[in-house]
């Protein structure tokens, strides 16, 4: 049976207790994630403990995105990549709570982003996983993943659709 | 044009540096910071929804797409960790 359940944000959810120590994200949390789901901007999702019942504890949570990603060339690449805007999902925050640390959440976190993101992917296509890490601490905890760097001086990370891919077959292989 | 309040204060030293640069623009305070917030939330907002890359961004994201890489161990043990433990419900 599994201990941990992930949900869309809701008001079950008690989310105005979240501390994860990076206060920006959980601002974000209490006062915007649930306008922006209304609104369509984006959706949140929360780690619940399984058996959790209202108001439930949030462990950890991500908000996923659509993103175009635009180039005006692809350099070096000798067939190219369309010149058109393509798309991709953008996580734009995941954040564990700190009582909840040392449980392997944020690791559960990053692989639950990397499914739902290549089932996105499957249904209407993209290019693959952008991350938008908050600090360099953060763009550390991603490489440890498998994330790259898209520029040298960017916070901004990608992963490709195919990596996402394979990810999950050698997993359930 | 509806308008709504948001209440802020600022530091002497910032409102006086907003002040200082508005003179400089000829323009009021009030339409100052206006136009300030207003490019700097567009900016958020459009990292957000679009990103146009630069020279650099494009080739480092075509060498990726190109030769994808190979799905480390710390992915796969997490990727089993969460099948295992973690129920995705909505």
């Amino acid at each position: 049976m599994s201990s941990y359940a992930l949900e869309i944000l809701a008001g079950c959810h008690s989310r105005g207790e979240f501390v994860s120590g990076l206060e920006p994200v959980d601002r974000y949390l209490r006062e915007t994630a649930r306008c922006h789901l209304e609104k369509g901007v984006s959706v949140t999702r929360v780690l619940v403990a399984a058996a959790a019942t209202p108001p439930k504890a949030v462990l950890g949570f991500f908000t996923l995105s659509n993103i175009t990603v635009e180039a005006k060339e692809w350099p070096g690449v000798p067939k190219g990549l369309p010149r058109q805007a393509v798309s991709a999902v953008l996580l734009g925050r995941l954040a564990v709570a700190k009582s909840a640390h040392g449980r392997g959440i944020g690791s559960m976190l990053v692989a639950t982003v990397c499914q739902l993101a290549r089932e996105t992917i499957a249904r209407t296509g993209g290019v693959g996983l952008v991350v938008d890490a908050a600090n360099e601490d953060i763009v550390g905890f991603y490489t440890k993943y498998g994330f790259l760097r898209v520029a040298s001086d960017s916070l901004r990370m990608f992963l490709p659709a195919v990596s996402l891919e394979t990810g999950m077959v050698i997993a359930n292989g | 044009m509806a308008t709504k309040r948001i209440n802020t204060r600022f530091p002497v030293g910032l409102a006086e540096k907003i002040e200082y640069a508005a003179a400089l623009r000829g323009v009021a305070v009030a339409a100052f910071i206006h136009e300030a917030v207003a490019e700097r939330a567009d900016r958020i907002i459009e990292a957000e929804s679009h990103w146009q890359l630069t020279r650099e961004e494009s080739a480092n994201l075509a060498t990726m797409i190109a030769n994808p890489p190979k799905p480390n161990q710390t992915m796969l043990n997490a990727t089993k960790l969460a099948v295992g433990h973690v129920v995705i419900r909505s």
